[in-house]
């Protein structure tokens, strides 16, 4: 306790706190741009750490982190582009919001959530790293199948009533995963001759035009059939009072639990997490019906769930040293370069910076609500531009995201691309976020097939699966998923026909 | 009968035909415990082949007719923007990311009504130029100049 104590009076002396707020501020500036996410955000900081005490540029590069997975989702709210993948889940009821008039209480509801989610898995953070480290290590191919395809099922949730178009839609994903070399052998699949689609497909640039162009495109004409006065507007970031909790407060742990396990799992991430608590949360959220139509209790599920990703994340980074996704590896780089080694015993033999990075953690996530109303209104004078003008602005900063993203020009004709496609398929009636879904948890789904193969070898399937408890219940609990809204449906079908009989 | 589910239905399985013949090209596995890598993308596309047949095959059978009076797919706005986007892309790199951005702002905002010219070149410029300054010297995002600007 004196040791947490003691890290709390470092990050709130004046430097750090400066850092942690400027830190929290950048990323979520840069990630509110439509497709530059923590990855860019953290990179552009890095150089400046090197000169600093090594608190002072955890703090910077941790308010950065989570400034940038809470940023996306403010476009992601107004403009219906996320601003990060992991923002994806949350424009599906976000926007809608926005487009009643709700737009501040929307990003109240993200912003609320995300501090929840952050706050929720530093905790698990301080008291559990080493334990839930080692339990991160028992997570194999099978494990990560079952993780994956829990994940998968929320095609069907976020499908609504065209659950064949949605599941079109979803297989369309991850064959768009597959685009590219295989990752088992040097097989160049689905690149119809073209040597610039060997390397696959950016996830970011396909998000970016799935979302983002395709409403471009689709505006265009809808503006000429719509009354003046749709442009939104959102005048203040408006918070959830604890009333409005009433009810939702179990969605809320849950999908903050779900972030924090899914983040401690290596090469999974925020996307991953964000959608696995979505599905849960249409499952079983009383107000399912509602969901996609504006409904507060999936944007707590996403965002809770994707925040609690940066906490979640930083286990096995310093427990373990095994970097989860591309941010937590410029992370663990930056820990080295400041002469902080990350393994096992790092939490016994350097106490003090583990728990002052925590608390540095704990500080951004209560930070972004002061950057956030900032953000906000920043946003705000945006949405004053006539619709017009801000939908070519829209495009040029997505294509320019898509580019900035791996600076290669290809990226810009697949944002076109896949706009262009999204548009035609959003004008037929398949849903979009199952696209996005299948395109994300693809290439963890198809290397989690190879990698259990390889594995399993001679061994019988079934026996495979029973060796694994987690794996087990991982797969039961997809089963149950899956059947649950299918028993559901045919219930209120024969109740309907008794009472019509 | 749904006119538009059946044709989308047919377009889905002419795309997995389409993607099927990808398929074909691969060398066998060369070691014993070599992954097939068109084995996945093989088992997805009859997947998306059958769903494409059921989405047809419900379309025929599907009462009602096309209800909905919705706003046509291709309309002179959409292909418009839709061509705007497609010569951005093309001139990216060619003219560069100025004259591509600038004329692609202005181009969009006069496809979907804005007729104050003047405001809108001005807008467009200042907005371009901001983003610039911002790509250069706060992201530090070098991009492409075109041959315009050497």
């Amino acid at each position: 306790m004196d040791m947490i104590l003691a890290a709390f009076q470092e990050v709130l002396s004046p430097i750090p706190l400066i850092m942690n707020l400027i830190g929290v501020m950048i990323g979520m500036i840069i990630g509110a741009l439509p497709g530059l996410g923590s990855v860019v955000a953290i990179s552009i900081c890095l150089p400046f750490t090197f000169g600093m005490q090594p608190l002072q540029a955890m703090a910077l590069l941790l308010g950065v982190y989570c400034g940038s997975n809470c940023g996306g989702s403010i476009a992601a709210v107004l403009i219906n582009t996320p601003g990060t993948p992991q923002a994806a889940a949350t424009s599906i009821d976000g926007y809608p919001m926005a487009r009643m008039g709700k737009g501040g209480e929307a990003i109240g509801w993200a912003l609320a959530s995300s501090i929840f989610g952050g706050l929720f898995s530093c905790i698990v953070l301080v008291f559990a790293a080493p334990t839930v480290a080692s339990f991160a290590l028992r997570f194999g191919p099978l494990e990560t199948f079952g993780l994956i395809l829990m994940g998968l099922t929320c095609i069907s949730s976020v499908s609504g009533k065209n659950q064949l178009k949605g599941l079109i839609a979803g297989v369309l994903g991850l064959l768009l995963a597959c685009v590219g070399m295989s990752p088992f052998t040097p097989d160049a699949r689905f690149t119809f001759g073209l040597y610039a689609l060997d390397g696959g497909m950016d996830t970011v640039a396909i998000i970016v035009g799935v979302f983002a162009i395709s409403e471009v495109i689709d505006r265009s004409e809808r503006i000429f059939h719509e009354k003046q006065g749709t442009v939104l507007n959102v005048k203040n970031l408006c918070m959830p009072a604890l009333s409005q909790y009433k009810g939702r407060i179990w969605n809320l742990v849950k999908s903050s639990i779900i972030g924090t396990i899914v983040g401690i799992l290596p090469g999974t991430g925020a996307t991953t997490a964000a959608f696995v608590a979505y599905g849960e949360a249409q499952r079983s959220s009383p107000r399912r019906d509602k969901f996609g139509t504006g409904e507060p209790d999936s944007i707590i599920a996403a965002e809770s769930a994707n925040n609690a990703v940066t906490g979640g994340a930083l286990v096995p980074s310093l427990a373990l040293g095994i970097p989860g996704d591309p941010v937590t590896a410029i992370m663990l780089a930056t820990f080295i370069l400041h002469g902080i080694t990350p393994r096992v015993r790092l939490m016994v033999d350097n106490p003090s910076v583990v728990y002052g990075i925590f608390v540095a953690l704990a500080v951004a996530n209560v930070l972004m609500w002061p950057c956030c109303s900032v953000t906000t209104r920043i946003f705000n004078y945006l949405l004053k531009t006539p619709e017009p003008i801000l939908m070519g602005l829209i495009a040029v900063l997505c294509v320019l995201g898509s580019y900035g993203a791996r600076g290669n020009v290809n990226d810009v004709a697949v944002t076109v691309g896949a706009g262009i496609f999204a548009y035609l398929l959003r004008k037929c009636g398949f849903p979009m976020p199952p696209v996005v879904i299948g395109l994300v948890l693809g290439q963890q789904f198809e290397m989690s097939i190879g990698q259990m193969i390889l594995y399993k070898g001679d061994m019988p399937w079934l026996e495979y699966i029973l060796n694994s408890p987690i794996a087990t219940c991982l797969l039961l609990v997809t089963v149950f998923i899956i059947l649950v809204p299918i028993v559901r449906r045919a219930l209120s079908a024969r109740k309907e026909e008794k009472a019509a009989s | 009968m749904k006119t538009k589910d059946i044709v989308c239905g047919l377009c889905i399985v002419g795309l997995s035909a389409l993607l099927y013949t990808q398929t074909t090209s691969s060398a066998e596995p060369v070691f014993a415990d070599e992954i097939d890598p068109m084995q996945y993308p093989r088992y997805l596309i009859y997947l998306l082949g059958i769903m494409g047949i059921a989405l047809a095959g419900k379309g025929l059978v599907a009462s009602g007719g096309n209800a909905n009076a919705d706003i046509p797919i291709f309309t002179r706005h959409t292909v418009g923007v839709m061509a705007v986007l497609v010569l951005y892309a093309a001139l990216f790199v060619t003219l560069g990311f100025f004259v591509t951005s600038v004329a692609t702002c202005f181009a969009i905002a006069l496809i979907m009504g804005y007729r104050k010219l003047p405001l809108l070149a001005g807008a467009s410029l200042l907005s371009i130029v901001l983003i610039w300054l911002m790509y250069l010297y706060i992201l530090r995002i070098p991009l492409p100049a075109g041959s315009l600007f050497g």
